[in-house]
């Protein structure tokens, strides 16, 4: 069948790698309009090649294709050649599927991966030409659902979205489109639609609730509105969990892209959660309780998708992979199955035991890949602090043992400006950078080492986030940060073996932003508005990220009645340098994400008196997850 | 053992460039479970190569490549296997096996077939008046599409045709005479054959402009739709039949 294109030739063949958005590839799911009832555009705000990694989205794909009424197509972000073309011509955003206008869709859902991607989602809705508000959107606008991690705070995004889908996407879309449907079929309005999907669990509606503030800027209340006829939305959102997660659409036959993505390869999901509990770690929170899919069931998928996809490369993907119960009859299946049919084996960064390095040397080579260990902080106090389990013994041990391997690259990610952190937490990393290169040459004669040890250490600066316990931390301003950094530098510079340890460090301007967006209230909505209609997108490109539009922005905001109008960066103050009172109003209160926050009061008191917490293995400490009835709780 | 692929690459994936098109092979052999010989090193890859690049933008109906494959296997079982997993993007036209010790298709190339579709450049010379003879039918031949064949008779007639090349190293110029073997003007489209391989290589749109230049009809690279209809070795046998069983 000839495919009709929504840009002509002309235009096509003057942008960058025209393939990103001409679809048909293999595993796409081609429908007739006049077949189906309802027509979804999944959108993953940002370049092709960045959204076709993306399992969440092949995973919701295949789900809701698999149903005949349903039609599920693609959106990604258009690069900026295409993207200026599109708006001199006049030309609106399309699906990549039928190639045809979002516009005319009866729901466009947007994942929001990361903070960063915000201004993207406004240049989503700009191109697709749908009001930026969804207050202005008329009957015939596309239903505009937001969903991912960042929707554990969606305030900042209150204003552009017409509902948010708070939790894991494989549980009540179908009852959230049912609703639609009969919705329709009574010729009920967009305004009665988004009042029966309020009613639907997990479902959040940010145009039903009020918020009003106090004169210091914290909130006052945050109440659903009441409705003409008494009754109003639900107080709180209940985020919403996949209980068995062996029996969950799986995207067995996922898309593959003609244009190479970023990851180029098969993905397993092995497991979702984390016991660990890393106090400044949000992934770990929000997906709790951790739940295994069963070793059977990724024996079956590996072999499925591999055969499906033709993919040179298996990847699996989990939080902290070497927890999964079954992990080496897992490795000993994948490495036996594959070896011969030259498919790799591709692992997420695992504790480094003998194990592990048994693994890593089977499916790797070992004298071109690296060690990883994420110790997060320099000293055992801090490590205590974020309740980071592992120790130095931990690292010098799986150091000694791969350097008596073979291998000699180890990199090393630590945080800076953490809660509580003192010149010593930073000179610990640089001293621990120095031990682990002294160990090298301790550990290795002369005779058998390839070259100098290779250490690289990262450093991100540390942002707190919403649904952890230090969601009510203050940050520093980019200026602290990076005398931070460059203290941690000169430390490292005046280190014996500084030649064989490389020091690179986050943007610092960067992290302040993703600060601010990520526990903002309503009212940031008006900077990520500004920013973009100023000119920014694709900040989570290091070299189009703009902090000058950024901090025009936050001025306009700072300079309302809301804030000081005498002082502009009033707004950061408030939302980024500010340490919040326990007992105020957060932003993200109303969400029910099972973890209770009287636990993440519990688990900042320890974080602040240097307590461990076990882990979920070890033993339940009571987060409130539990009331899920899934996963690692039901072993207790 | 070795076998030449030929294939077509149709309009819904001629916007693939080249590393795609060869990662989408990649994993065509592996979903249709051809065992396939392997490199050595750490990180083996699939033996296979393309007797030369399309461009993007360019569908074909004669494309190339070879492939080291485990001895013992149907090769009429894998062209309609490679049939069953390549999408409707690709045709696999055939499979066959080449002769020990013969040259990879690459090496072989010596000539390929173009035809280039004018249509739309013509098109909005002509869009207002159409010529009709006496009788008032259209005319066999068309105002501009005497000037394309008198363009092609003009250039044909030079010696030299030299035309400024780009490459890394910089410009310099290039006589693409000898390098057209064949060129003629038909029912808006340009039918050429021309020299091909990696060292005597002439781009259909280089000489489609060339032709163009000859005229007084505005060219632009984008209003032009080209395919390549075959490649050729030595005495411009098929590199389909070039050495092949």
């Amino acid at each position: 069948m000839e495919r009709h294109y929504a840009l002509p030739e002309r235009i096509l063949m003057n942008v960058e790698k025209p393939a990103r958005y001409t679809g048909g590839e293999i595993g796409s799911v081609m429908k007739k309009k006049e077949e189906v009832s309802v027509r979804f555009a999944m959108c993953f705000p940002d370049l092709y090649e960045i959204g076709m990694s993306h399992l969440g989205i092949q995973i919701l794909y295949s789900m809701l294709n698999e149903k005949e009424d349903i039609w599920c197509e693609r959106v990604y972000s258009p690069w900026s050649d295409l993207e200026q073309i599109m708006k001199e011509e006049g030309i609106p955003l399309f699906a990549l599927e039928s190639q045809e206008p979002v516009k005319d869709f009866d729901f466009l859902g947007i994942t929001l991966q990361y903070e960063m991607a915000y201004t993207n989602v406004l240049q989503i809705l700009d191109l697709s030409m749908i009001p930026l508000h969804a207050e202005d959107r008329g009957g015939d606008c596309p239903i505009v659902i937001g969903g991912g991690p960042c929707v554990y705070n969606p305030e900042p995004l209150a204003d552009f979205f017409d509902l948010f889908y708070i939790g894991e996407g494989e549980t009540v879309y179908f009852r959230l489109l049912d609703v639609y449907k009969q919705n329709r079929k009574e010729g009920g309005s967009r305004a009665d639609f988004l009042r029966k999907a309020a009613e639907v669990e997990g479902i959040y509606v940010p145009s039903l609730y009020e918020v009003s503030y106090h004169e210091d800027g914290t909130i006052q209340s945050f109440e659903p509105k009441a409705f003409p006829d008494g009754g109003h939305a639900p107080q709180t959102v209940k985020k919403q969990v996949v209980n068995d997660l062996s029996s969950a659409p799986y995207p067995l036959k996922p898309v593959i892209p003609y244009v190479q993505a970023t990851q180029d390869r098969a993905v397993l999901e092995i497991q979702r959660g984390c016991i660990r509990g890393c106090r400044f770690c949000q992934a770990g929170m929000i997906y709790r309780p951790l739940r295994t899919r069963s070793l059977e069931t990724l024996k079956t998928y590996a072999k499925e998708i591999i055969k499906n996809t033709g993919y040179e490369e298996l990847s699996l993907t989990s939080l902290s992979t070497s927890d999964y119960p079954w992990f080496a009859e897992l490795m000993d299946y994948l490495v036996n199955e594959f070896h011969n049919k030259k498919v790799n084996i591709s692992l997420p960064s695992l504790r480094i035991d003998e194990f592990a390095l048994d693994v890593m040397s089977k499916v790797q080579d070992v004298r071109k890949s690296s060690l990883t260990f994420a110790p997060e902080a320099g000293t055992q106090r801090m490590r205590d602090v974020i309740n980071k389990g592992i120790t130095e013994a931990d690292i010098m041990n799986g150091s000694e043992m791969a350097f008596r391997g073979g291998w000699n690259k180890v990199k090393l990610y630590f945080m800076l400006g953490l809660p509580t952190e003192t010149e010593t937490d930073i000179l610990g990393i640089s001293d621990l950078s120095e031990k682990i290169a002294e160990l090298y040459y301790d550990t290795v004669p002369k005779e058998q080492r390839s070259g100098k040890v290779q250490i690289t250490v990262s450093t991100s600066f540390f942002i707190p986030k919403p649904f952890t316990p230090f969601q009510w931390e203050p940050m520093y301003t980019p200026e602290t940060y990076l005398d931070k950094a460059s203290f941690l530098n000169e430390s490292i510079k005046g280190q014996l073996n500084k030649k064989s340890i490389r020091y690179n460090w986050h943007d610092a301007k960067t992290s302040v932003i993703e600060g601010l967006l990520a526990r903002g209230d309503r009212r940031v909505g008006k900077i990520i508005e500004e920013a973009y209609l100023s000119g920014a997108t694709f900040d989570a490109w290091t070299d189009h990220f703009d902090y000058e539009k950024w901090i025009r922005a936050i001025d306009l905001l700072s300079k309302t009645e809301a804030f000081r109008p005498d002082k502009a960066g009033a707004a950061l103050d408030f939302y980024v340098y500010r340490r919040r009172d326990l007992e105020e109003i957060l932003p993200w209160d109303f969400i029910d994400a099972g973890v209770t926050k009287a636990f993440m009061k519990r688990e900042y008191q320890n974080a602040v008196e240097e307590t461990v917490t076990r882990n979920c293995k070890d033993g339940c400490s009571g987060c409130g997850a539990r009331v899920f009835g899934s996963g690692i709780c039901l072993e207790h | 053992m070795r076998i030449r692929i030929k294939f077509a690459k149709k309009e819904s994936v001629k916007y693939l460039g080249h590393l795609d098109i060869m990662r989408f092979f990649q994993r065509c052999f592996n979903r249709a479970e051809v065992r396939m010989e392997y490199s050595a090193g750490y990180n083996p890859h699939q033996k296979m190569s393309f007797a030369q690049p399309l461009g993007v933008g360019i569908v074909s109906e004669g494309e190339y490549l070879d492939a080291e494959i485990a001895e013992g296997q149907d090769l009429d079982a894998i062209c309609k296997r490679l049939n069953n997993v390549c999408g409707e993007g690709f045709e696999v036209v055939s499979v066959r096996a080449v002769k020990e010790g013969a040259q990879k298709a690459m090496a072989a190339l010596r000539f390929a077939s173009y035809r280039v579709d004018i249509r739309e450049l013509l098109s909005d010379e002509s869009a207002d008046e159409k010529t009709v003879d006496e009788d008032g039918n259209p005319e066999t031949l068309l105002p501009f599409e005497k000037e394309i064949s008198r363009a092609i008779n003009d250039l044909l007639i030079e010696e030299t045709i030299p035309v400024l090349k780009r490459t890394k190293s910089g410009e310099h110029e290039v006589d693409i005479r000898p390098q057209i073997i064949h060129v003629h003007y038909e029912g808006g489209e340009i039918f050429m054959t021309v020299t091909a391989g990696s060292n005597n290589n002439l781009k259909p749109d280089t000489l489609t402009e060339q032709i163009f230049s000859k005229t007084t009809i505005e060219y632009h690279r984008e209003s032009i739709k080209i395919k390549r209809e075959e490649l050729y070795a030595e005495k411009f046998v098929p590199l389909e039949d070039y050495q092949t069983v």
